[in-house]
Formats: C-alpha cells, sequence, structure tokens
C-alpha cells in the first residue's frame, strides 16, 4: 500500500462521506462459511470500535469511493457546483485499506458510498465491483454497508445486496417539495421503487433460507436497509419528517431511519442558511422514531397537526403523556403492558421488570427507585401499592417542573 | 463459623457452593476470603461431601459471569444469593428490587460492558510484514481473556496473534491457543505499525467539528482506555480547533452570500 498517495486521499474521502449518520453494523446473521483464508466475521450486536470528539461512534470504515459527482443537491459538500478538493480511490485502494484496519481490529467492516461520476449505472457497478473483490477475492466475512446510488438499476442492486450486509438508500428530504427545491436531480419516485425492490428481495431471499433451506446461498442484505434524513436544512415540521419515517418503516420494511441534523459545510450553497446543527432537535426525532418503533405511539399522537413539531424541552413521550393526563395515574401492579410503555421515564426494560417482580411481589414507590428508571419523572404518572403525596399530576406547573428537570438530566 | 481461603476459579467456588448448600450452611456462617488465618479444610470433615444441586441456568450462567469481577466480595454474594434461592425465595433472581440481586447484576453488567469494550478497544499491531503476525497490549477492568478470546479466535482465524494483559496472555497461531502468564506492554508499546498513521487521519477527516460532544464521547470511550488507543493522541487537538473550524465555515458562508 502506497501510504503517501493513499493518505491525501482518505483524508478528502472520509471528510466526504462524514455526512452519512449511519455507522451501525449490527443487524446481520452472515453464515461463516468454513474456509481457512476468510477474515472476519459479523455478529447481530454491531461492535463501535471507536468515538471521536463528536460524540458518534466509529464502527466502519466509512468513505465514499470517490467525492466526484454529476449531481448538484444543494445540501451536499460533495455537489457538481462545490469547490472542494476531488479524489477517487482505486478498487484495490479501497480493499487494502479495508482489511488492513480490519485486521488490527479498528473496525467492524466498511461503509462504502459514492458520489455519482458518469452515470448511476456505471458508479453503482464500480460499487459493486469492490465489495465482490473483497468477499470472494479476500473472503472477507466482517460487515458491508453499501450505499445505493439514485437511479442505479434493479439488476445492479441486486447483485450488490448478494454481498453486502445492509443497503441503503437515502431520501435525505421529507417531502416532494423539499427534494425538487434542494436535489432536481434527485427522482422521489425511482427512489421508492428502489426502496421496494431492495423490500421485496429481502422478503424473498428469507423465504427461500427457511423454506427451500438454501443456507449455502448468500443472502440478500442480511443486515437490512436503512434511510436518512437530513434535520433542518428546509422548513419542513418535525410532524412531516416523522410521517415519512412511519411509511418508511411500514412500507419499505426500513431497519431504521436516520436523522441528520444539518451540518454546516464548506462551501454552502447559498440556498441554505448555516447555522449550529439542531442536536437536540435531532435527538428529539430519534426519542420520537423509537415511540413509533418500540412503544406502539403513531405520528398524531406524537406530533398532531395543530402542534406540528416536537418540544425541544422535553422527551416527546412525557410531552404526550402531559396533553392526556386522563389516562394517569397508571397502577404500576395492575396495568397491561401497552399502558406500562406509555409512562414517562419508564423504557422497555424496566417495563420487562416490572412485570417479571409484580407476579410475586406488590411494587411500593420505592422499589421502583431501584430499578434504574427515571423515577422522578415517572412518579408523577402512576399509582403504586403505597400513596405518594408528591405527584404533580394535577398541577399546573408539572410542566415546568419536568422541563427543568430534563435539562438536568440531559447530555448537552 | 466456615472460614474459606482465597477461591482460585468458579470451579473452586462451585464446588465448596454445593457442600454449603447441602448441608444448609447459612451465609451468616461463612467467612470468605479469609486468607490463610483458618481455612475450611479445618472444619470441613464437618460437611457431608459435596452433591450436584439444582440450580437454575440464568443463575449459572449469572455466577460465571460475576467470577470474572475483580471485586472478591463477589463469591460471598453468590453464596448468599444461592443460599436465598435454595432455602428462602425460588423467584429472587427477578426481583430486581433485591440489594443483593441488584448488585450481582450490576456486577454482571460490568463484566458484560468489559467484555464488549476489549472487542472494540484491542488495537493489533503488525509484527511482520506478508506473514499476517500481529501483537495486542491491552488492560481490562476485569479477568476477562478467556471469555473474550473466542471472540478474537473466530474473528481473526487465519491470522497469527498475541494479545498480552497485565495479569495472563494468550496466543494464536491459525490452529491452537496458547495460554500464559502476566504480559508486559513493553514490547508492544516499542513497536510501530505504517497503518496507524492512516486511522490517524481517517479518525480526524471523519470527525466533525460543528457537532462537539465530549462527554457523549467519554461516556462511551472512558478516559482510562485511552492511552492503548492509537487514535486518542489526536483527541485533544480535535476538541481544541473544533470551535475555530466551526467559526470559520460559518463566517465563510456569510462572506459568499454577501
Amino acid at each position: 500500500m502506497d501510504h503517501n498517495r493513499i493518505r491525501k486521499k482518505l483524508k478528502i474521502l472520509a471528510d466526504a462521506a462524514k455526512y452519512d449518520a449511519s455507522c451501525a453494523s449490527s443487524g446481520s446473521n452472515r453464515a461463516k462459511k468454513p474456509d481457512k483464508n476468510a477474515i472476519g466475521d459479523t455478529q447481530s450486536m454491531g461492535i463501535c470500535h471507536s468515538y471521536t470528539p463528536d460524540g458518534r461512534c466509529i464502527s466502519l470504515l466509512k468513505i465514499l469511493m470517490t467525492n466526484y459527482c454529476i449531481y448538484d443537491c444543494k445540501f451536499c459538500i460533495n455537489r457538481v457546483s462545490s469547490n472542494v478538493q476531488r479524489a477517487r480511490f482505486t478498487p484495490q485502494e479501497v480493499v487494502d485499506l479495508t482489511l488492513s484496519f480490519y485486521k488490527r481490529n479498528y473496525i467492524e467492516g466498511l461503509f462504502l458510498s459514492s458520489g455519482i461520476i458518469r452515470s448511476s449505472d456505471y458508479t453503482m457497478e464500480c460499487l459493486l465491483n469492490i465489495v465482490k473483490a473483497l468477499r470472494t477475492q479476500h473472503h472477507f466475512n466482517g460487515y458491508i454497508h453499501l450505499k445505493v446510488i439514485p437511479e442505479a438499476s434493479q439488476t445492479l442492486i441486486h447483485q450488490a445486496g448478494l454481498y453486502a450486509d445492509r443497503l441503503s438508500a437515502n431520501i435525505e428530504l421529507p417531502s416532494k417539495q423539499d427534494i425538487k427545491q434542494l436535489a432536481p436531480e434527485k427522482s422521489i419516485t425511482t427512489l421508492k421503487s428502489q426502496m421496494l425492490g431492495i423490500r421485496n428481495d429481502i422478503i424473498e431471499s428469507k423465504h427461500d433460507y427457511k423454506t427451500k433451506k438454501k443456507y449455502k446461498l448468500p443472502m440478500f442484505a442480511p443486515g437490512g436497509q436503512s434511510t436518512q434524513m437530513i434535520v433542518g436544512a428546509t422548513q419542513s415540521h418535525d410532524r412531516s419528517i416523522l410521517k415519512t419515517s412511519s411509511s418508511m418503516y411500514k412500507n419499505y420494511n426500513m431497519r431504521r431511519v436516520y436523522y441528520s441534523a444539518f451540518s454546516p459545510i464548506p462551501d454552502a450553497h447559498s440556498l441554505l442558511s448555516l447555522k449550529k446543527p439542531p442536536l437536540i432537535r435531532e435527538h428529539r426525532l430519534y426519542q420520537a422514531d423509537w415511540l413509533l418503533r418500540f412503544y406502539g405511539f403513531d405520528v398524531d399522537e406524537i406530533v398532531p397537526e395543530d402542534v406540528p413539531d416536537l418540544d425541544l424541552n422535553l422527551d416527546p413521550k412525557t410531552a404526550w403523556a402531559l396533553n392526556r393526563r386522563d389516562l394517569f395515574p397508571i397502577d404500576i401492579n395492575t396495568a397491561d403492558k401497552e399502558l406500562l410503555l406509555r409512562i414517562p421515564g419508564i423504557g422497555l426494560r424496566s417495563v420487562q421488570k416490572i412485570l417479571h417482580i409484580r407476579k410475586y411481589h406488590q411494587l411500593q414507590h420505592h422499589d421502583l427507585k431501584k430499578l434504574g428508571l427515571a423515577y422522578n419523572r415517572a412518579k408523577h404518572f402512576i399509582k403504586a401499592k403505597d400513596h405518594l403525596k408528591s405527584s404533580l399530576l394535577d398541577h399546573e406547573q408539572l410542566k415546568q417542573h419536568l422541563s427543568s428537570e430534563s435539562k438536568q438530566m440531559e447530555l448537552w | 463459623m466456615y472460614y474459606v481461603d482465597t477461591i482460585e476459579s468458579f470451579e473452586h467456588w462451585q464446588k465448596l457452593a454445593r457442600s454449603f448448600i447441602f448441608n444448609q450452611i447459612s451465609p451468616r456462617d461463612i467467612l470468605w476470603n479469609h486468607n490463610g488465618q483458618q481455612s475450611l479444610w479445618a472444619n470441613s470433615n464437618l460437611l457431608e461431601p459435596a452433591q450436584k444441586i439444582s440450580v437454575s441456568r440464568q443463575f449459572i450462567h449469572l455466577a460465571k459471569t460475576v467470577a470474572c469481577h475483580q471485586d472478591n466480595e463477589k463469591w460471598e454474594l453468590l453464596y448468599r444469593v444461592l443460599y436465598r434461592i435454595q432455602f428462602e425465595k425460588k423467584h429472587l433472581l427477578h426481583m430486581h428490587h433485591d440489594p443483593d440481586v441488584k448488585k450481582l447484576l450490576l456486577m454482571s453488567k460490568a463484566i458484560a460492558r468489559d467484555c464488549h469494550k476489549m472487542k472494540a478497544f484491542v488495537r493489533f499491531k503488525e509484527v511482520k510484514k506478508k506473514s499476517d503476525c500481529f501483537i495486542s497490549w491491552y488492560e481490562p477492568d476485569h479477568c476477562i481473556l478467556d471469555r473474550v478470546t473466542p471472540f478474537f479466535k473466530n474473528r481473526f482465524a487465519s491470522m497469527h496473534w498475541v494479545i498480552l494483559t497485565p495479569y495472563k496472555s494468550v496466543a494464536w497461531n491459525t490452529k491452537t491457543l496458547t495460554w500464559g502468564g502476566p504480559g508486559n506492554s513493553s514490547i508492544y508499546t516499542q513497536l510501530t505499525d505504517q497503518t496507524e498513521e492512516l486511522w490517524d487521519i481517517f479518525y480526524c477527516s471523519i470527525f466533525n467539528p460543528n457537532r462537539l460532544k465530549v462527554k457523549m464521547m467519554k461516556s462511551e470511550m472512558p478516559v482510562r482506555f485511552w492511552k492503548n488507543l492509537p487514535e486518542s493522541k489526536n483527541i485533544q487537538s480535535l476538541i481544541r480547533n473544533a470551535q475555530h473550524e466551526s467559526f470559520k465555515m460559518l463566517e465563510q458562508s456569510k462572506k459568499t452570500k454577501t
């Protein structure tokens, strides 16, 4: 490996890749073939090998094959009209970097994306050849997350999915108008048909694996597909973002939707006003996303039409509960699981613990304090075996009280 | 009163615990870690010989995990919980609010976290080019090398590697594992590996100066691990320059607009 040449390229092409939020290496179950020369494995739970001072994890070698691009998406550092330095890795360089990082236990694998050069299909084919070389020539069994190039044909995507653990096509913006304005070359229709194609391939491959026992065949994207939305580059409300997410989960079996607070980029387009990235908003969207996926909430409950944005001072579950005080207090010893999940400050794991304990023991307030849940938030919304005098459920200042508590609690 | 010397291993504890349980000895009548003063063997003839007892799989799993913990109180705690499960509360392990159970689960969580961090933070240096020969020095919080080694064996099956820790070492030659005594960091620290420079470049370039969240980084990658992570030498300067970098970008964009 020629270090001097690679040093320069790596600097440019890692820098260009950092606006993609995902670095997950989880959820895959790529079966390990018995192969003496093989290197690596993937586990259902990914590993974060390092953290940078932005608090983000490094799990994968996240790079672009090239940051040359013929598209002109306004929010993107790599758009054709941007004045950044350009570079392109050769396939061999990507392979060498991945393997030498992997062997030193720096990474779980590769997250490969690219600007679009010549044509979508040409670019997709280049990416495909790199991952194919890693898997077949170098017997690499680590995690591979491959970006699907906009407008690339379904045939190429189908092949790519046989080598990659995860595929992702980024929707980037929540509404048609946003996309039209900021990503004029992108077609939402083609994007959605790509996502649908991936979804169908995943379902079919899983089905074959189970019913026809085709264990020897490679699975199609066993780590599923994900997508990303940029937050704060346009005026779109959280409601519109979460509606889009919800449809992504429902219609395309998305494993994850990532939210990326729009962050100032060098040589930004004049359409965009540069501000500090809205990190708290991003955090609230992730919390809301969890409520949609694991807590049985509906978008309309979290961001109703008349209040289309999340409260930045309160987690979305608490904000919802304050408006639905009629449902509280919830009896911790008798309420069913669905209701327990709706109590502010009590998460999935705590609910599991409560369900176990109460088979044998009637829970009191002091028991709850020991369960590792956010008791100071939860206490106002629950009924336990003993009575709590200090519940503010019926007081007006509860919202204020919880907002200031949440400010102290979180890492901001 | 029963006195117990230093416990050597989980199996050692298991043998003792079996005979204590079989003879229904209350945890209050046992003094653990009673180094050298009076040993169990002085009164072991009072006990019936060890017999197998039936214990839930969940407890065994928990006990084997907690056995790696560096806090020697674990043996006493494990026996107390075992005793309570056998003679007082069959479902004790579900009682997450119980102080003994809570402590045990916290210890087990600490082990799981330590194992996870070891899988993440071991850094290999290449010893010889071409032969795929690597070495690492790692300082875990607990005695977890045995638990984590299968992970490295599986992942890096085709490589030759050595992992040295302050209490134990292990080597893999693509076919067998060889265990050794306490390691020494000097071989590792003296070795230079050119690839570390590329890793530094990647680490610095993937960082976004507009999203500085140092606390978050430190909670996931505690400072005590930094000294063996090559990339950590960049952290101070990245933090120091972040504000300036971010300011520069915002200023630049204002200029292009006016």
